[in-house]
C-alpha cells in the first residue's frame, strides 16, 4: 500500500513537471489587443449595455413605476370615496 | 503570485487598467492554454477557449470581487467553457489520444540530453492523460499540473472538497493503470529532482 501511495505522489510530481505550452505569438498579440479594446469599452460610461437597456433603466422604468403607483392611488382614493358616499 | 500583489492587481483590473490586464495575461496565458490544450486535446479548440476566457475577463473585470483569486477565477471560466464545448460536441468523436494528435511542441528550455531522458516518461504521461475521461483529467491537471490546492480545485469544478478528493484519488488510480498499460510505471523510474 505505501508503494501505491508513493507511486501516486510521484505521478503528481510528474504532472507538475509537464512542459507549458503557449499561444502562437501573433494570436496572443491579437487577443491582447482585443481584450484591451473590450476593457476600454466596458469602462466607458454605459459600457457594453445596449442603448435601450440604459434608456429603460434611467427613464422608462422610473416613469412606469410612477404612472402605475399614481394610477393605483387614484383608483384607491376613488373607490374609498364611492364606499363612503 | 503573492496574495497582496494579487489583490492589488484585482483592484487595478476592476478600474479597467490595461497594464493590470497585461500582468495577469503574462502570468496566466501559457498556464491557461496548457490546461485547455490537455483538457480538450485539440489545439484549435484550446485557442478558441483561451480567447473566450480572456475576453470574458475583460468584460467582467469591473464586476470582480475585491478578494477574487485570479487563478481560481480564470480556471473556473476555462473549465466551464470546456464543459460547454463538450456538451455541444460530444457526439463528434473522441478527443485526441496520442501526442501526434495533440501536437505538443517540446519544452524549449530543455537541453537535448534532458529532453531525451524525459521524453519517454512525458510522452507516456501525456498519452495516458489524454486517454482518461475529461472528468478525471481536469482534476489531475488542476491539482497536479497547475498546483491548485484541492479546496481551490473543488471550487473550480463546483464540487465539495470531499468529493474532489475522492475524484482525485480515483483519477490518480486510473492514470496509474493507464501508465501500467503502456508499461511505464513512474514509481519504477528514477526521477531527477535536481
Amino acid at each position: 500500500m505505501p508503494d501505491a501511495v508513493a507511486a501516486r505522489d510521484e505521478l503528481v510530481d510528474l504532472l507538475g513537471r509537464l512542459p507549458t505550452h503557449d499561444l502562437d505569438a501573433t494570436l496572443s498579440a491579437r487577443l491582447r489587443e482585443c481584450a484591451h479594446a473590450r476593457l476600454a469599452r466596458v469602462h466607458r460610461p454605459g459600457g457594453l449595455r445596449p442603448a435601450f437597456a440604459m434608456l429603460f433603466d434611467r427613464v422608462l422604468e422610473p416613469a412606469l413605476v410612477g404612472i402605475l403607483a399614481a394610477g393605483y392611488l387614484s383608483w384607491a382614493a376613488l373607490r374609498s370615496l364611492e364606499l363612503l358616499t | 503570485m503573492e496574495r497582496a500583489a494579487e489583490l492589488e492587481l484585482v483592484g487595478r483590473l476592476r478600474q479597467g487598467e490595461p497594464a493590470a490586464f497585461d500582468e495577469v495575461y503574462a502570468a496566466f496565458r501559457a498556464r491557461l492554454f496548457s490546461f485547455l490544450l490537455r483538457l480538450t486535446g485539440r489545439r484549435e479548440v484550446a485557442e478558441d477557449l483561451s480567447q473566450e476566457t480572456w475576453l470574458r475577463l475583460a468584460d467582467r473585470a469591473a464586476d470582480l470581487r475585491e478578494d477574487s483569486v485570479l487563478s481560481a477565477w480564470l480556471f473556473t471560466v476555462a473549465r466551464n467553457l470546456a464543459a460547454s464545448y463538450w456538451r455541444s460536441r460530444w457526439l463528434d468523436g473522441p478527443l485526441a489520444t496520442s501526442l501526434e494528435d495533440l501536437d505538443l511542441p517540446d519544452d524549449p528550455a530543455a537541453t537535448p540530453e534532458r529532453l531525451a531522458e524525459a521524453s519517454d516518461d512525458r510522452r507516456a504521461l501525456e498519452a495516458s492523460l489524454a486517454a482518461l475521461s475529461a472528468v478525471d483529467r481536469e482534476v489531475l491537471l488542476l491539482v497536479g499540473a497547475e498546483g491548485l490546492s484541492p479546496a481551490e480545485a473543488a471550487a473550480v469544478c463546483g464540487l465539495k472538497p470531499g468529493t474532489l478528493r475522492k475524484r482525485l484519488e480515483r483519477a490518480r488510480a486510473r492514470l496509474t493503470a493507464a501508465l501500467d498499460r503502456l508499461a511505464v510505471v513512474p514509481a519504477e523510474h528514477e526521477v531527477n529532482h535536481a
